[in-house]
Parts: structure tokens; C-alpha cells; sequence
């Protein structure tokens, strides 16, 4: 049988399911956005790649290779979460099932899937490839142009980096535990950690397997460049992201980025490890045996777990729940969902956390705080979120006062989640009389599940808020910036965050209520 | 031709779904009748090769399609019980892309397409997004999925669910009309459904073949087949 047809047919499909959907378009409209902040004006007040205070001019030179490098960065770990879907999309819909009895082959079916994602992070990658063409003349600071220094690093850097993440992200469908949520802070995790691997080392060269995000050999060769006008510019000072409040001291001309044949071969190679990722994925592809639940068996599983959770039996006494004046009762209930399914080593870890956060001390408090505003996440996540995952609208909207009551109850939930696993750190401060922490604390507890509530109204998809959480988490919490929502410093600007927040929620709940 | 079961057995953990199952089916419509959760899922999925059995065998035409499913697949049209679509391809694209899967060639594809949504009647809608259709017109499209690639062997899984009296009527006249050089395998638990149209009736619960015969035989001196249904199922729970 001709393999191409099959597979040709299979990306096809995925490509048009998703760039038909208006996900999509705000997608590329974000994308969009980001491509013209990338390369902030002269009185802008935050930058995006230093070194030393040094910036090259917008010329096709420094354009290609800082937009290459910011790209790639950013869609190996955003688009990584755009992409993860193509495998459960035919899981959940049931249309696997049907794939099942054909005869296309575990690797082709993979391969698809792959080349499905490649298609749409390379039409990102290509989007933004334009957006840094136009971008340097609306700066204007060259205006030689040459389109060569632009899309070859996209080309080098980018698109073989797009592989291997088409191809991870079909690995991690593959892999049942790496499907949900799980799997996304796995990913933020390893993607971090190999970032930082790739570029610390006083940025010398490394290994092609150790530079799959291509910043190592754009830092570098930025770096090398500059200390051919400045040779006292150190590997240690480059300053990679949004960097707010970062001011450029110096400009230089930077000519290119220069490839030799082992550079582009060991960018290249990153194709055939995205093949072998495929291939991988292949071996535990489980030809949809295992299928997700029906919609009608979600549908009515979800609807008793909510009954027999509400009120402890069955439907009769949850009408009394739902339609009497014990909000308490649903507040209970909704929690009882949110951590139903969690198991004794959950709870074992929690409470470990809880005393770390209460006895630490210094760098052990924050570390703990740390620790113990990631550990619920995926408890929080469901937020919003529930009754579109589980196809429950038709019950709950029409029966519960979903806004008044169930929707304020759920998020109630979330709060009291919160201040449950963060307590430690709530007794910790209030034996040491510090008001200035238990705010800190009390407008964290607030705002995560509000943020948690937010983007699960407005997605409907756990999804959004995994990724924006887990970024949040890790240049707050983690790196103690303005963005610490458990400092109390900050804590009038994310009660004020919070409030703005949960209107956003109620307005999207209400949408989803008219269109239900 | 011919399928083969033979002590088909699957299990969940503890939970046996299907009990030492031994059929043998030549062309023609088997009806397959149960109570809902009585296995009659499980054993379609088996047979058309998306689950694997935890003993026995299913051979068609002498082969293994445990072992070698593929000798089955090329041949096989399978409608699931509950399946999904996606919403923004039209039915037109879904199917071809169903049908790429199957292996059928692209130009054969493109015809075969055109006069199964006629049959159907779905040439009027066949360029709208599948997320617009009603559950009858969803379903009318995955029996078009189901006969693509022109099935030997066709299993069909709660077929008539959200179709209307008419539709039922006429996807009932179709699958009789296939039936004369095709195993058809037609699962309901809707007596009617199959009364008029199936060649022999299986009644399965709690995973255990009951009953296995021509609807005729099965009627006895009985008035429906549903009443000869309830009385295999209730003698069996009053036996056990």
C-alpha cells in the first residue's frame, strides 16, 4: 500500500481541524503581537537580548539572530502546549477508535501526528520570520537589507528545533502519564533545566546534542562579536527574555551569524532525532485499546460524582443541596472534587510541605513557599474548567444558579485549597507577628485560584492556566521578582489583579451560559 | 468466507466482559442483542480488531486477525457505538480522510465518496463543517466512514441511535441489501432493529452467548422478538 497518501491524508486533516478553529487565529494574532515586541524600541523600557549592556543595531544581522533566538525559545516551550493535542483530539472525540480498524501502521499514524504539529509551528516560525523583516525597517536604525541574515537562522535555529518539539509533544501523548497535566510540568521542568544546561559554561562552545535550542551557538557567537569592539564584555552579563527596566548603555554593528558545516549539520541533525522521537512514540502508541471514556459515560460519571460528592448519596439530597441555602454545603462539595481522586502520597507530601513552611527558615521558607504553591496546580486547573471537560453544562447550567452559587463556590473551593496547603506559611508568619507576610500570603491564596478560574472560563482547557501558572511560579515565587504574588509587598496589586480577574470569569461563565 | 470465534474471553481486573464466546458467522446479518453493559461492545471491538482478547481466538478466513489484524482491516467497515467527528472539517474532508487511512486510492476515493453521501443523503451538506450536523446526519456520516472502503465484513455498533423513523428505515433496507456476500454485524438493543433483516440473532448478557439462532427459531410461539428476547434473558438470570 502507498504510505504517503495515508499520511498525507492524516496531516491534511489535523491541519485544517486546527486552523480552522478561532484558537488558532489568536494564536497567530498573539503571535503576531509578541514578533513586534521582540525588538523594543529605543524608549522602550525593558529589552530583550543584552550583553553587557551592549545591543547590536536593528540591522538583518542581529534582527535574524536575536529573533531566532527569542523564538526559539519561546516556541519550544509555549507552542510545546499549542501543539499537545493532536493524539487526544482523536482519543476524546472517539475518532481513534475508527483509525483503530484501518490499517494505517503505528509509525505512520505518529509520523502524522508529528508532521501535523511541525506544520503548525513552522507556520509560527514563518509568521514570525515576516514579522522580524518588517520590524527592522519600522525601526529603521539599518535599513541594508538582507533577507539571507534574517530567515537563515530562522531555517537553522528554529525549524529543526520545531521538529524535535512536533515530535516530543506526540511522545508525551503516547505516554499516559505524560498525557495531562502532569506531563506539562514535566516539560517546563526539563525545558528549563536543558535551557540552562545549553548556555551556562561561560558560553564555550558545547556538544550539538546540548544546544538543541540553537542559544548557545546565537549567544555565543553575539558574545564573540562584541568582544571584537569590546574585549572587557563578559559571557555572564547576556540577558536573554523581557527584560523590564534593562536600559542598552552601547550599540554595536553585529555582521552575522557565520556557519561552518558542522554548525548546520548539527543543526540538522536534529531532524533525525526528531524521527527517532517519532519512532519512539510509535512503540507505545496503544492503537486507541485503551479508549478515553465516552462523552455519555463522562456525562454521567461526572454528574454522580458531583451528586454522591455534594451531598454523600444520591441525587434527592443534592436537590436540597443545590436549590437551599447552604452554600457551605456546595463550597464542600466543589472541594470534595477538586482533590477527589488524590492519593495518601498527595497528602503525604502536602503536609510535609505545610511543616517545612512553618519551621524553615530564610532560604528554607522560600523555598518551601515555593514548593507549596506548585504542588496543587493541577487541583487548581480545574477550575472553570470542569463541567466543559466532562460535558457536564447541560446539568449544572440550567439547575445550580451556576453563577450565583456553583461557579462563586467553586472558586471558593480553590481559595480554601489554597490556604489550606500554603497554612504553613500563614502560622508561620502570625507566631512571628509579621502582618506583611499573612498579606502576602491571604492575596496569593486569592489570586491563584482567581487566575485558575479565569483561564479555565475563558479556555474551557486546564491548559492555559498550567502554562501561565507555571511561568508565573517560576519568576515569582521562585526568583522573589514583582511577580512573588505570596509577597506582601505586592499584595494590594494582586488583590486589585484578582478583583479584575474574577470579573473577566463571570463574564466568560456568562457567555458559556448564553451558548450552552 | 467466514469469521471464526472460538472461547473468546476478556476481562477487566476481576470483571469478566465476555465469556468464553464460540460463534461462527457467514455472510448475512447477525443481530447482536443484549442489555446495555452485557459485553456486546467489548466483543465488537475485538472483532474489529481495536481491542485484543485475553484468550481465544477470531479467525477470518482462516486467519488470526489477533495475530495478523491487518488481513481483516483491509476489508472491514466499523461504526462505533459512540464516535466523534471533527467539527470544523466538512464531511466531504472527513471522509477522505477516513478513507486515506483505509488504504483506498485517491480517485476511487473521490467517487466512492460523491455516491455514499447520495446514498446517504448528505450530497446537499457535504461541504458544511461536521460540527454543524445533527446527531442523525453525524451518524448518517459515520456509516458512510463505515462502508468507504466497499466492506466484506461490516460491524456496526447501536447504528439506528439518533436516527429518525426514516432513517432507520432506510439504513435497515441497506444493510439488507449488502448482506448477500457480507458479514454484517449489527449490534442493537432494539429488537425491531434487526427482527426483519437479520439471517441469525445472538442474545448475549453478563458476557455469556444465550441464545444463538434464526429470528424464526427464536419466536417459538411467541409474538415479537423482543418477548423471546426477555425470556432467554430472564430464564438465564433465574438460572443463575
Amino acid at each position: 500500500m502507498n504510505r504517503i497518501w495515508p499520511i498525507y491524508s492524516l496531516v491534511r486533516a489535523d491541519v485544517l481541524e486546527r486552523t480552522r478553529r478561532y484558537q488558532y487565529l489568536a494564536t497567530v494574532a498573539v503571535t503576531l503581537l509578541i514578533g513586534t515586541l521582540l525588538v523594543p524600541g529605543r524608549g522602550a523600557n525593558y529589552e530583550t537580548f543584552l550583553i553587557d549592556g551592549y545591543r547590536g543595531i536593528y540591522n538583518s544581522a542581529w534582527i535574524g539572530a536575536s529573533y531566532a533566538l527569542l523564538t526559539a525559545m519561546l516556541l519550544s516551550l509555549f507552542a510545546f502546549y499549542n501543539v499537545k493535542s493532536a493524539v487526544e483530539r482523536d482519543r476524546t472525540t472517539r475518532v481513534g477508535e475508527i483509525v483503530a480498524t484501518t490499517s494505517i501502521g503505528r509509525f505512520d499514524y505518529s509520523l502524522g501526528k508529528a508532521l501535523s504539529n511541525f506544520l503548525i509551528l513552522a507556520s509560527m516560525a514563518v509568521i514570525l520570520a515576516v514579522t522580524a523583516l518588517v520590524m527592522q525597517f519600522v525601526r529603521g536604525e539599518s535599513l541594508a537589507f538582507h533577507p539571507s541574515q534574517i530567515f537563515i537562522p530562522f531555517a537553522l535555529v528554529v525549524i529543526p528545533l520545531m521538529a524535535v518539539v512536533a515530535a516530543i509533544a506526540v511522545f508525551f501523548e503516547m505516554v499516559p502519564w505524560l498525557r495531562g497535566g502532569f506531563g506539562n510540568v514535566v516539560y517546563f521542568f526539563a525545558w528549563t533545566g536543558y535551557l540552562v544546561w545549553s548556555v551556562q559554561n561561560d558560553l564555550r562552545p558545547v556538544p550539538w546534542w546540548r544546544d538543541m535550542l540553537g542559544a548557545n551557538f546565537v549567544m555565543r557567537q553575539a558574545w564573540e562579536a562584541l568582544r571584537r569592539v569590546d574585549p572587557r564584555a563578559g559571557p555572564k552579563s547576556v540577558e536573554i527574555g523581557a527584560d523590564v527596566g534593562a536600559r542598552v548603555r552601547h550599540f554595536f554593528t553585529f555582521t552575522g551569524l557565520h556557519w561552518s558545516a558542522a554548525d548546520v549539520a548539527g543543526r540538522l541533525v536534529w531532524f533525525v532525532v526528531a524521527l527517532g522521537i517519532v519512532a519512539a512514540a510509535a512503540v507505545l502508541f496503544d492503537r486507541f485499546s485503551k479508549p478515553a471514556r465516552s462523552t455519555e459515560q463522562r456525562r454521567s460519571s461526572a454528574f454522580m460524582l458531583l451528586c454522591r460528592t455534594a451531598a454523600g448519596r444520591y441525587t434527592a439530597p443534592l436537590i436540597d443541596v443545590l436549590f437551599g441555602s447552604d452554600f457551605g454545603a456546595i463550597v464542600l462539595a466543589e472541594f470534595r472534587l477538586l482533590v477527589r481522586g488524590l492519593n495518601f502520597w498527595w497528602y503525604a507530601v502536602a503536609a510535609g510541605l505545610w511543616i517545612f513552611q512553618l519551621f524553615a527558615g530564610g532560604t528554607g521558607q522560600s523555598i518551601a513557599v515555593g514548593l507549596a504553591w506548585i504542588w496543587p496546580m493541577l487541583q487548581w486547573s480545574q477550575l472553570g474548567t470542569r463541567e466543559a471537560v466532562y460535558g457536564t453544562e447541560q446539568f449544572i447550567y440550567p439547575t445550580m444558579r451556576p453563577i450565583r452559587r456553583q461557579f462563586v463556590a467553586q472558586w471558593s473551593a480553590g481559595v480554601l485549597l489554597a490556604l489550606l496547603t500554603a497554612g504553613g506559611s500563614l502560622v508561620h508568619w502570625a507566631l512571628a507577628g509579621n502582618l506583611n507576610g499573612i498579606e502576602g500570603i491571604l492575596a496569593g491564596a486569592v489570586f491563584v485560584p482567581t487566575l485558575a478560574l479565569a483561564c479555565g472560563a475563558l479556555s474551557g482547557t486546564t491548559r492555559l492556566f498550567e502554562i501561565a501558572y507555571l511561568v508565573l511560579w517560576y519568576i515569582g515565587p521562585m526568583n522573589r521578582t514583582m511577580f512573588d504574588f505570596t509577597q506582601g509587598a505586592y499584595a494590594p496589586g494582586y488583590t486589585l489583579a484578582s478583583l479584575v480577574l474574577f470579573a473577566l470569569a463571570l463574564a466568560a461563565r456568562r457567555v458559556r451560559l448564553q451558548l450552552a | 468466507m467466514e469469521i471464526r470465534i472460538d472461547a473468546l474471553n476478556k476481562s477487566y481486573g476481576a470483571v469478566r466482559a465476555v465469556v468464553d464466546f464460540t460463534l461462527r458467522l457467514e455472510p448475512g446479518v447477525l443481530g447482536l442483542l443484549g442489555p446495555n453493559g452485557a459485553g456486546k461492545s467489548t466483543l465488537m471491538r475485538m472483532l474489529a480488531t481495536v481491542k485484543k482478547p485475553s484468550s481465544g481466538t477470531i479467525r477470518f478466513d482462516g486467519v488470526d486477525v489477533v495475530a495478523a489484524p491487518d488481513a481483516l482491516r483491509r476489508t472491514l467497515g466499523y461504526l462505533p457505538q459512540d464516535f466523534g467527528i471533527y467539527p470544523h472539517l466538512s464531511a466531504s474532508e472527513f471522509l477522505e480522510y477516513i478513507g486515506a487511512l483505509k488504504g483506498i486510492p485517491r480517485r476511487q476515493l473521490r467517487t466512492r465518496i460523491a455516491g455514499l453521501l447520495d446514498l446517504l443523503n448528505l450530497s446537499q451538506v457535504g461541504s458544511r463543517p461536521l460540527g454543524g450536523f445533527s446527531g442523525g446526519m453525524r451518524q448518517r456520516v459515520g456509516i458512510a466512514q463505515a462502508l468507504l472502503n466497499d466492506p466484506r465484513v461490516l460491524i456496526v455498533d447501536e447504528p439506528t441511535a439518533g436516527l429518525d423513523p426514516e432513517e432507520r428505515v432506510r439504513l435497515r433496507t441497506l444493510l439488507q441489501g449488502m448482506a448477500s456476500d457480507r458479514i454484517i454485524i449489527f449490534s442493537t438493543h432494539i429488537c425491531s432493529d434487526v427482527e426483519s433483516i437479520a439471517k441469525s440473532v445472538a442474545i448475549i448478557d453478563r458476557g455469556v452467548l444465550l441464545a444463538y439462532d434464526a429470528p424464526a427459531n427464536l419466536l417459538h410461539a411467541r409474538a415479537s422478538l423482543e418477548e423471546a428476547y426477555l425470556s432467554v434473558i430472564t430464564g438465564a438470570r433465574a438460572a443463575a
